[in-house]
């Protein structure tokens, strides 16, 4: 018998090799001293690896174990209280949302033209500076304009933070959205959320952005096939559709950013679109988006999700804080209260009817 | 209640740490806590990073509590986490430094062997020798590297906590290891 393949030989190691396979290998081991140094060689070796290991004194596991708990009880605690307060929420705040009636498409892009005109200054700029040529049709205004970014003066964290997050502009087209980094806090200020007024797609940016970096997590490989590709390690899903004769393609990346499961993201978008986008941003730029259009459906309210975010200290990120200070007066006394040091993806219709007091299972939402 | 709880004493443990009952947090840590630990540590580069990563582990385990599919034994689902967070760490740390991380992994290597020519293997420049090999693999290769040789998990329970196929194991295994037997070269001369 010819020696059997290395990964055979391994087998044998793992315990899981089939009898009758391991029968025959180790009929063959008996006059086979090359196959049995291997396989002593590799035994060897692994168990002084194994061997080696030396695990920490105990009382640096009781130190870590106190401070689990203590930080799960505090969590624990801050749940308990999210049903109450958001009542009261909505008790102070709903009264404008239910004189508004039923919230239409309509409202929502009016709001994001509202944030963009309130707030585009957010970032030190002025809405004027936006160099943005809309068509009448589309009504909300959404992240800078070509050549409005600013760079810091580490070029090492420009690089890295220069184009982050791109977003949509109001022709369709996609700009880079403007990123500034703190020169003494780190924290990275991102532009505003992007609400498209099209019938059969739309994708809504919620950059994290509490801190430069913290909105990174999984996602970092992006995962494009077909023709456009980037830098990644995976390939993943591409698939080709034509809606009203504009062709789309769907992008897919794993976005594990929980440890606990894959979870896929899809833009589905016109393939124009995203080849603006692949060319013109770092493969972070997915990093939060979700999933927001069906191609095959109608636009609806329940597929536009909107991210909230809140840094330990409750301090909400950019896009959470422009979207709750536009839409909820008042939000600010309450929500970092019970919501700190977490990220809540909640379809917009939910956000609409947890603030007017409609049956809405929101802890379902809190990742 | 969740299928399979009867079967399963630990997801009774983790419904009563996660309604905050310290005993049973405290029991179910201590079963778990060395083997999390040792994972990460094997994973990453440092043990202030191993500890990070087994207080993240624990954590989100208790928070996604409902995603537990209790069919399957807890360790199989902690390992996912764990070894799920230090994949991300270590892909971060890995674009960050790659030049650093380069230079120092491979010079260390190379004096390793060098090293090992003058004095053939004594038990710890193995092992130490093995360390910077494993440390060289790519996270997914590590991570089935080190269930199954580390914590001596069979293929079926690899494939369940890093929720790939068995077939996937078996090909990331056998890739870890003849890398790690290449990184050696000279020091398993007289076994080649």
């Amino acid at each position: 018998m010819n020696c059997p393949d290395f990964d055979i030989l391994m087998l044998m190691i793992d315990g899981e090799l089939k009898e009758d396979k391991l029968k025959e290998i180790s009929e063959h081991l008996k006059s086979c001293g090359r196959c049995r140094n291997l396989i002593d060689s590799q035994k060897i070796l692994e168990a002084s690896w194994r061997d080696s290991f030396v695990i920490p004194e105990s009382n640096l596991f009781r130190t870590i174990e106190r401070e689990i708990f203590n930080r799960i009880n505090r969590r624990s605690r801050w749940k308990s209280f999210i049903p109450a307060v958001a009542g009261i929420i909505a008790v102070l705040i709903g009264v404008k949302l239910i004189m508004n009636n039923q919230p239409s498409l309509d409202r929502v892009i009016g709001v994001s033209r509202d944030i963009q005109l309130e707030y585009g200054d957010a970032t030190g700029r002025s809405v004027d500076e936006f160099d943005v040529e809309a068509p009448e049709e589309f009504l909300s205004v959404s992240g800078c304009a070509e050549g409005s970014e600013v760079l810091t003066e580490d070029a090492e964290e420009a690089t890295s933070t220069e184009f982050n997050y791109a977003d949509v502009a109001v022709d369709g087209s996609v700009q880079p959205q403007c990123s500034i980094e703190e020169e003494d806090t780190g924290e990275s200020l991102r532009g505003g959320i992007g609400f498209i007024h099209e019938t059969d797609w739309q994708i809504v940016v919620g950059g994290t952005g509490v801190g430069a970096g913290s909105g990174g997590g999984g996602g970092e490989d992006i995962v494009v096939a077909g023709e456009i590709a980037l830098e990644q390690e995976n390939e993943e899903c591409f698939a080709g559709q034509q809606v009203d004769g504009i062709d789309y393609i769907k992008l897919s990346m794993d976005a594990d950013t929980t440890g606990l499961e894959t979870v896929t993201t899809v833009v589905s978008a016109p393939e124009e679109m995203i080849e603006t986008c692949l060319s013109t941003q770092s493969d972070t730029f997915y990093n939060r988006y979700h999933e927001v259009s069906d191609l095959t459906n109608e636009f609806q309210m329940q597929k536009v999700y909107i991210e909230l975010a809140f840094d330990a200290d409750g301090e909400p990120d950019s896009s959470t804080a422009l979207l709750l200070d536009s839409l909820f007066i008042g939000w600010s006394d309450y929500i970092p209260f019970v919501l700190r040091d977490t990220v809540i993806v909640i379809p917009l219709m939910d956000l609409y009817e947890l603030f007017s007091n409609e049956s809405v299972d929101f802890l379902e939402t809190i990742e | 209640m969740m299928a399979g709880e009867d079967e399963n004493p630990d997801i009774q443990l983790l419904i009563k740490a996660k309604n905050g009952d310290r005993d049973a947090f405290g029991e179910l840590f201590r079963k778990y806590e060395k083997r999390v630990f040792r994972v990460a540590r094997r994973m990453c580069g440092s043990d202030d990073e191993a500890w990070d990563i087994t207080q993240d582990a624990f954590i989100r385990a208790m928070q996604a509590m409902d995603r537990y599919d209790t069919q399957y034994r807890f360790f199989t689902w902690i390992y996912r986490i764990t070894t799920n967070l230090a994949i991300n760490y270590q892909k971060k740390k890995m674009r960050r430094r790659e030049v650093h991380f380069e230079e120092t992994y491979s010079a260390g290597g190379l004096q390793v062997i060098e090293d090992d020519l003058a004095d053939r293997a004594s038990g710890e420049q193995l092992a130490g020798a093995v360390s910077r090999a494993v440390d060289k693999l790519t996270p997914a290769l590590k991570a089935v590297f080190v269930l199954r040789v580390d914590q001596q998990l069979s293929y079926i329970e690899i494939a369940r906590s890093l929720d790939i196929a068995m077939g996937t194991v078996m090909s990331r295994l056998n890739r870890a290891r003849m890398k790690i037997r290449e990184e050696l070269g000279p020091m398993l001369g007289e076994w080649e």
